[in-house]
């Protein structure tokens, strides 16, 4: 089987680069540059795919738009990664040199909320589009600002916690471990949770706060079992989110309590990362979709470009999520551009609040966006999953 | 222009001064040089003490300063580089807009602690993200997260580029947890103003590497100062930066100047009581001095200690005064005892001198005696007719050089060597006999006796000799020794063996023929009473001829026989006949001589005579009792003609044996006596005179003749023909005799293989001869046969034996009893002989004949 990793090594800069300048070429000689779609995310992160995921998905968009001629009369579009390594110093100093070059319309974050929500203030005063198809925090897409130039189609912090926690409900866990992360993430998911708690009256919770490349979660697990927690709601990625299952799975059966978590975990291998210990531990977590069971008359004609494209089985794709909502949402500005008739970034966004119908690879969106939701996916059609043997992600009905 | 120089003359002057006078300089120039000494000594120990206690007290203010510094700097820098491995300040650099809710009350809580000191928390372009309340970033800020950024390890630079205190920047690296790498900086910055420690008293200051001062003030140019080397953590380790502490040294040795003031003052008050007191004291001490002075001026005029002092108040000068009278009464008794002593001794050596000069005469042995150190030179009258110096040299008295130039130029070297080996204390006398040549030039032996006088450092001081005349004792031991020496010479050759007994019969000497004779060393008998000696001797003899002692020859000797004489025989170490005898001497250490003589070779010949004799007269007896007999029976009875002759053939046959015997004995005495007087050696030719001989040779009736193989070649040798042809004659007669059985007689001729010698082989096959026969052929009257049946006389080979070796010449003989005997005549072949005398030098060998026989 065959893997192809994605990493921000010299070479792949150099193909991007490459790539760049041959659409500017082909752009020239039809009097238009090339639209540079840019990519600012995680791609250095250790063990996470879904930069590169994110990548594929508006890579393979964008070429099925640039093989359909384009837009705007045969306008190429072109894409243009940058690594941020999820810190917001560097997705800032990426878009900003984005957002100086005119022919950027449009900007891919990756995954992480504190590196995206710091991009808000700046898209917005630069008025760049901001697409959002991953970064949860709530506050990212609905950001209260006129005009307001980020998009999102994912899943949001309130959308997660509140089926967690529902789920929660439904097993009758009404004491829960909260497992947050110290950043903005941690605190939007709190929000969530809080809200959603609401709801469930004699739900209780105990927050248990942990930092960004913790290693281990040994006092956590004590504090929830001292607090009497029956669940653990975690909110984190695929490295803490391993090692939190492997020290539950070394617990005693009994003290080993069933992990509802968010969609972090799915950012990377998590079963690799994970181990042996995952088939231990009751664990699921929340997704927008499940691709392996998609029946979706869609799923084959990508999955064929897919492999035309990249050469592997999308079926192995790492992080598909970030593949089907940055696929879709290429798509989306595609329609928006087309809509707006004009590659201007106000005009496309304003085109983008007044879609029309996609029947895209996550589900046929009508009107996605509006002026008052620029949440692209209604949270009500999230799913809960979880890992099967063979480390494929189904219904968290099925064994 | 030159200066006029000030001439001044201290001894000059202190001669114009008074006694008193002078004590009192002295006594207040002492007080100076003593008080000033001990001023200038103690203000430079002081001195010396303040700087010594004050640098030590800087050096360990210093100390503690510095590590007061040192711990301040670390926990500062140590607080910032745990902030900036702090998992929250990572974790911060995610959280851009939660971070200030945590990293605030961090930053807040540092300030408070080091108001001083501002940490500013950096993302990975160094743009502040979060920052301590009290500062702003400093310049220099920014260069040490830019060096830190390149090493990814923590950089420092300290701002000197300012108007008040220099700033110390710090950069620590933020790793981010989930790359590992460095993605910001937590920058401390601090002014040097935070560590200053010292108070007013002191300068301190803070240096760099290059000795540039950062802070701080600087020290006066005389000041004390302490530098110290400041170790500080991490990045600030290599900015080599140093502590200096400083006072000034004018305030350190302010107490001296107190002291000094303190000195002059007092010293001043002391100065004026001390000329006070020497002017006392010089009076006190002068005073009676001179009424000394003046009583001792009286006696000195007077000549004799008589005057006495009187009315000395002083205590001291009271004793004194009495002690003085007492002295100058004693001084006059002694003054009067002394002169008689000394009438006294210069008499008793006037007497001394006399008897001296007495002895020196009146003896044999002459006296020189020479003072080293003045040179002079005492000969006595006795000495000067020994040394022969009366007529020699000037005509007063002798001097070195005379009796020097007496000794023998060959002796000089041995007596300067032997005197001074003495004067240099090497032998404890002088003692050499020399010769001396006599001014008529005869010889002298002189003998020395002396010994030298030294002072206390071994210097020789005077040397006395006695010397007496050697000569006619040196001449009479000559001759002893000469004589001596002849008599050994004699001995040493002598074969007769000499032992001597002293008057107690021990063995003084024995010669060198002793041990010729006995293999006995003298050296190990001299000394051994009789009693052993004879023992030893006994041991050494045959059982059979033993030692009797010389105890047998005086039992002898005492019965009247003259000159006896005893005989032993030695088995070792080797077979001797010894003749001793016994005489008897007149000294006392020479009473009896015992000479020996070897007499082995006499002895062996009287033994071999008397054999002859007796197996001669045994060899004759046999046909003249035959011849006696049988002429008995004819005269006395009647008997048949045919057996008449029968007995009287017997008798002639015998009668001839017997004259056959007597001329064989005859021509061997002959042959033994004269040697080869008798014969006559000519020139042979070898091979023709053996055939003629072997053609005049008669063989026996009945038997065949001699088989004859002679060689073609001339071989020529020297000998006497009728000599050869006797042995000849003898071998093929006893060829023929003792092949009773018959059988061929043969001659073979042959030269050896070198040419040197000729063979002349008779082989015979008849009865042969067993090995121990064939060893006894040459004896005389041998005989092969034991029949009787073969006549002989015993005597031929002997004959033969003889003739041929008188010709150089060998016999080789083999027999096999029962197969015959081969008989070879080896003689010398002439051409050897003459390669002989050639090599041996000899004029050659010409036709000569004995000297009687010519």
């Amino acid at each position: 089987m065959r893997l192809l990793k994605l990493k921000p090594t010299p070479c792949r800069w150099l193909c991007a680069l490459l790539f760049s300048v041959c659409f500017m070429a082909t752009g020239h000689g039809q009097n238009a540059s090339p639209l540079v779609i840019g990519i600012s995310a995680e791609f250095g992160l250790k063990g996470s795919h879904s930069a590169q995921a994110i990548e594929r998905g508006a890579r393979l968009a964008i070429d099925e738009i640039n093989q359909g001629g384009g837009v705007l009369g045969g306008r190429k579009l072109v894409l243009e990664t940058r690594d941020d390594l999820s810190l917001p110093a560097r997705s800032v100093a990426n878009v900003r040199q984005f957002a100086a070059n005119p022919d950027v319309l449009a900007v891919f974050c990756g995954r992480y909320s504190s590196a995206a929500a710091d991009l808000v203030p700046l898209v917005n005063r630069e008025g760049l589009l901001l697409l959002n198809p991953w970064a949860a925090a709530d506050a990212i897409a609905n950001n209260g600002a006129t005009p307001n130039y980020v998009f999102r189609l994912s899943m949001t912090d309130s959308g997660a916690l509140g089926l967690m926690t529902r789920h929660a409900n439904a097993r009758k866990f009404k004491r829960v471990g909260l497992l947050l992360p110290n950043n903005a993430w941690g605190r939007s998911s709190l929000a969530a949770f809080l809200a959603a708690a609401a709801r469930y009256p004699g739900m209780q919770h105990t927050p248990l706060w942990y930092n960004f490349g913790d290693q281990d979660f040994s006092d956590k697990l004590l504090m929830a079992r001292q607090a009497g927690a029956q669940a653990i709601l975690m909110v984190a990625n695929e490295a803490e989110g391993g090692r939190l299952v492997q020290q539950i799975a070394a617990l005693p059966e009994a003290q080993r309590l069933p992990i509802i978590s968010h969609w972090g975990i799915t950012g990377g291998d998590f079963p690799a990362v994970a181990g042996p210990a995952l088939r231990s531990v009751d664990l699921v977590v929340a997704q927008t979709f499940r691709l392996h069971q998609a029946g979706h008359p869609k799923a084959a004609s990508v999955a064929k470009a897919y492999k035309v494209l990249f050469g592997e089985d999308l079926q192995d794709l790492k992080a598909a999520a970030g593949f089907v909502h940055a696929y879709d949402l290429t798509h989306l500005l595609a329609m928006a551009i087309r809509k707006a008739g004009s590659a201007e970034r106000a005009a496309v966004r304003g085109a983008m609040e007044n879609l029309g119908t996609y029947a895209g690879l996550l589900r046929t969106h009508v009107r996605p966006f509006t002026p008052t939701n620029h949440d692209g996916l209604d949270q009500k059609h999230l799913v809960l999953s979880r890992f099967n043997a063979e480390g494929k992600l189904v219904a968290a009905s099925t064994r | 222009m030159r200066k006029p120089r000030i001439h001044f003359n201290l001894r000059e002057w202190s001669a114009t001064l008074t006694l008193q006078q002078r004590l009192h300089i002295a006594l207040i120039t002492g007080a100076l040089l003593v008080g000033g000494t001990i001023a200038i000594a103690s203000h430079l120990m002081v001195r010396h003490q303040i700087i010594s206690n004050a640098t030590g007290q800087l050096a360990a203010k210093a100390l503690l300063n510095r590590r007061d510094i040192e711990s301040r700097v670390a926990v500062v820098a140590g607080e910032a580089a745990a902030m900036a491995t702090n998992p929250v300040t990572s974790n911060a650099l995610a959280d851009s807009l939660g971070r200030d809710l945590y990293l605030k009350p961090l930053l807040r809580n540092y300030a408070l602690s080091w108001p001083g000191a501002a940490l500013i928390i950096t993302d990975h372009l160094g743009k502040p993200i979060a920052q301590s309340p009290n500062r702003v970033m400093h310049p220099s800020g920014a260069q040490a997260i830019s060096d830190m950024l390149q090493t990814k390890k923590a950089g420092a630079r300290i701002d000197t580029n300012r108007a008040d205190a220099p700033v110390v920047s710090i950069a620590y690296p933020i790793v981010y947890r989930l790359t590992d790498s460095v993605e910001g900086a937590v920058l401390l910055q601090f002014s040097l103003d935070l560590l200053e420690n010292a108070d007013t008293a002191y300068f301190w200051g803070l240096y760099d590497a290059s000795g540039q001062r950062l802070i701080g003030s600087a020290p006066p140019p005389d000041a004390l100062e302490v530098r110290e080397r400041l170790v500080l953590p991490g990045a600030l380790a290599n900015a080599g930066l140093t502590y200096s502490l400083a006072i000034d040294k004018g305030r350190a040795l302010a107490a001296l100047d107190y002291l000094v003031a303190f000195y002059l003052g007092s010293g001043a008050i002391a100065l004026l009581l001390v000329i006070k007191l020497a002017s006392i004291a010089a009076n006190s001490i002068v005073k009676p001095l001179q009424e000394f002075i003046g009583i001792v001026e009286e006696i000195t005029i007077s000549g004799r200690p008589s005057a006495t002092i009187k009315g000395i108040v002083d205590p001291d000068f009271k004793r004194l005064s009495r002690t003085f009278n007492i002295m100058v009464d004693r001084l006059s008794q002694s003054y009067h005892a002394l002169e008689e002593r000394v009438a006294a001794r210069t008499r008793d050596l006037a007497n001394s001198e006399e008897r001296w000069h007495l002895a020196v005469d009146a003896s044999n042995d002459g006296i020189w005696d020479w003072s080293i150190v003045s040179g002079a030179l005492f000969v006595s009258a006795r000495a000067r007719v020994i040394l022969d110096c009366t007529s020699h040299g000037s005509p007063t008295a002798p001097t070195l050089n005379d009796i020097w130039a007496r000794v023998h130029p060959n002796d000089r070297a041995r007596v300067f060597e032997t005197v001074g080996r003495h004067l240099r204390g090497e032998t404890e006398y002088y003692i050499s006999e020399h010769r001396i040549v006599t001014s008529d030039g005869s010889i002298k032996w002189v003998s020395d006796h002396g010994r030298a006088t030294f002072d206390g450092d071994r210097t020789p001081q005077r040397l006395l000799v006695a010397n007496s005349d050697m000569t006619e004792r040196r001449n009479a031991e000559d001759a002893v020794r000469e004589r001596t020496e002849q008599l050994n010479a004699v001995l040493s050759v002598s074969p007769v063996a000499f032992v001597s007994f002293d008057a107690s019969r021990r063995v003084r000497y024995a010669s060198p023929g002793f041990q010729d004779l006995t293999g006995l060393e003298p050296a190990g008998v001299v000394g051994l009473d009789e009693a052993s000696f004879t023992a030893l001797l006994a041991e050494r003899c045959l059982k059979n001829a033993p030692y009797a002692g010389l105890q047998s020859l005086r039992n002898v000797g005492s019965h009247g026989v003259a000159d006896p004489r005893g005989r032993m025989e030695l088995a070792l170490p080797v077979h001797r006949v010894i003749e001793f005898g016994v005489r008897t001497g007149a000294l006392p250490d020479n009473a009896e001589v015992m000479y020996m003589r070897d007499i082995t070779r006499e002895a062996d010949i009287d033994r071999m005579k008397s054999e002859f004799i007796s197996t001669a007269a045994h060899e004759l007896r046999t046909p003249m009792a035959s011849i006696f007999g049988f002429s008995d029976l004819l005269l006395t009875q009647e008997f048949d003609p045919t057996t008449q002759r029968d007995l009287l053939e017997t008798i002639n046959r015998n009668a001839s044996l017997m004259a056959s015997i007597i001329n064989d004995l005859l021509d061997l005495a002959r042959i033994e006596a004269r040697r080869d007087k008798d014969f006559i050696f000519r020139q042979l030719g070898w091979p023709e005179v053996a055939r003629q001989i072997v053609a005049d040779f008669k063989v026996p009736a009945g038997r065949g003749p001699v088989q004859f193989d002679m060689p073609a070649q001339p071989i020529l040798i020297r000998g006497d023909q009728a000599k050869l042809t006797q042995a000849l004659g003898n071998i093929l007669s006893n060829a023929y005799k003792y092949s009773p059985g018959g059988g061929d007689v043969a001659i073979r001729m042959t030269l050896s293989d070198d040419g040197n010698e000729a063979g002349l082989r008779v082989l015979d096959g008849g009865i042969g001869m067993k090995a121990d026969e064939v060893e006894r052929v040459f004896e005389r009257f041998f005989r092969a046969d034991h029949s009787g049946n073969i006549p002989g006389t015993g005597l031929g080979m002997s004959i033969v034996k003889e003739i041929i070796s008188l010709h150089n010449g060998r016999i080789e003989l083999s027999s096999e009893p029962g197969r015959g005997t081969a008989v070879t005549i080896w003689l010398p072949t002439l051409a050897a002989q003459e390669h002989s005398a050639a090599a041996t030098g000899t004029t050659g060998i010409t036709d000569t004949t004995g000297a009687e026989a010519a």
